[in-house]
């Protein structure tokens, strides 16, 4: 529906045979998106409806804002999807916690707030931040990390090895 | 050029990762932007950007992981293409490829094909059922009456007169 840029102008201008089409192909692309986060028994079918109300409401509102010269509709409908799925999941969490499950360090009036080494801002590059998350906060192998950065391996070792070399030298300054 | 040791320091690393908490978050990029980080479409700045955003952010990290494993779909259910593709329905007078109008969520599509009561339609289908019946019934109690009188025929003297002029009846008495 969205390859050709013909139909994607009838898609945002309202065309209720390329909506149909629309829902048709992507549907299930949707609904796999959104089975991934909430589960097999999540409510898949509610929140896919959710996502195509999403696309359309306010006159094609967030439809508008794909470009197609920008990203492919696959990836895009699948962070929309993963998005919504987690909306849903967040309200209902929201809904369903009570007091008593609440730690009552949240409910403290004045929480203890340990106290954080203060490091400044650009002291790491971004992908030297990514590339230390993925290794010691998510424990991903560095395989995992370049297949998911796709770059080799050998750039998230250098990468791991000179953002360790900045810490070194920023901590040990003030150590 | 030799690869760097790839010697892992979980203590130092965690205490970057503590004091990295402590930053004010980069902006979140949308869906759009991050659909062209995942196909590798964004020149180096932007790419920073998101790389930033991604190291700050889990569930935008694992948005990104999502979409770096194998697209998967699932056969949607009909309601769900059913209920989607109301979503969107034909504007009034409009004959295809106009204007669409967005209909209430959840609503039934076969809703949409049913008049709607009151309708010019359906009062004229009424009328004529009406007149039909009031037609039958007329005929009917005519055909009844025809019948009835060609099996009893009215009696030939005319009680009427007799009243009138009573000296008829006492010319019988006396006869």
């Amino acid at each position: 529906v969205t390859e050709h840029i013909e139909d994607f102008g009838r898609l945002i201008a309202g065309d209720k045979s390329t909506w149909d089409r629309f829902v048709v192909r992507f549907a299930g692309l949707i609904s796999a998106a959104v089975r991934r986060v909430v589960g097999p028994e999540g409510e898949v079918d509610d929140i896919a409806q959710d996502v195509f109300l999403r696309l359309c409401r306010d006159d094609f509102r967030l439809l508008r804002q794909f470009d197609p010269a920008r990203a492919g509709i696959t990836t895009w409908l699948t962070i929309i999807a993963r998005s919504a799925a987690h909306d849903s999941l967040r309200r209902r969490r929201l809904a369903q916690q009570t007091l008593d499950e609440t730690p009552e360090s949240a409910l403290a009036i004045d929480p203890v707030i340990p106290e954080i080494v203060k490091i400044p801002p650009g002291l790491l590059s971004p992908r030297q931040q990514l590339i230390l998350t993925m290794l010691y906060d998510r424990e991903m192998e560095v395989a995992e990390i370049a297949d998911a950065l796709a770059v080799d391996a050998q750039t998230v070792r250098s990468t791991h090895h000179k953002a360790l070399l900045k810490l070194r030298a920023h901590f040990g300054k003030n150590d | 050029m030799a690869d760097p040791p790839f010697d892992r320091d979980p203590a130092l690393a965690r205490r970057w990762l503590d004091a990295a908490a402590a930053l004010p978050a980069p902006d979140t990029p949308d869906a759009l932007t991050l659909a062209a980080y995942a196909e590798g479409r964004l020149d180096d700045a932007a790419a920073a950007a998101v790389e930033a955003a991604l190291a700050a952010d889990p569930a935008l990290l694992d948005a990104l992981l999502t979409l770096r494993q194998p697209a998967e779909t699932t056969i949607p259910s009909a309601a769900l293409i059913q209920s989607a593709q109301a979503l969107v329905g034909m504007a009034a007078g409009d004959s295809g490829g106009g204007q669409a109008a967005i209909l209430p969520f959840r609503r039934n599509a076969t809703d949409q094909r049913r008049p709607a009561i009151g309708s010019t339609r359906r009062w004229l289908a009424w009328g004529a059922v009406a007149a039909g019946l009031m037609i039958v019934s007329t005929a009917g109690f005519n055909l009844g009456m025809s019948t009835a009188e060609a099996f009893n025929p009215p009696a030939a003297t005319d009680l009427t007169g007799d009243l009138l002029d009573p000296s008829g009846l006492a010319g019988d008495d006396s006869g």
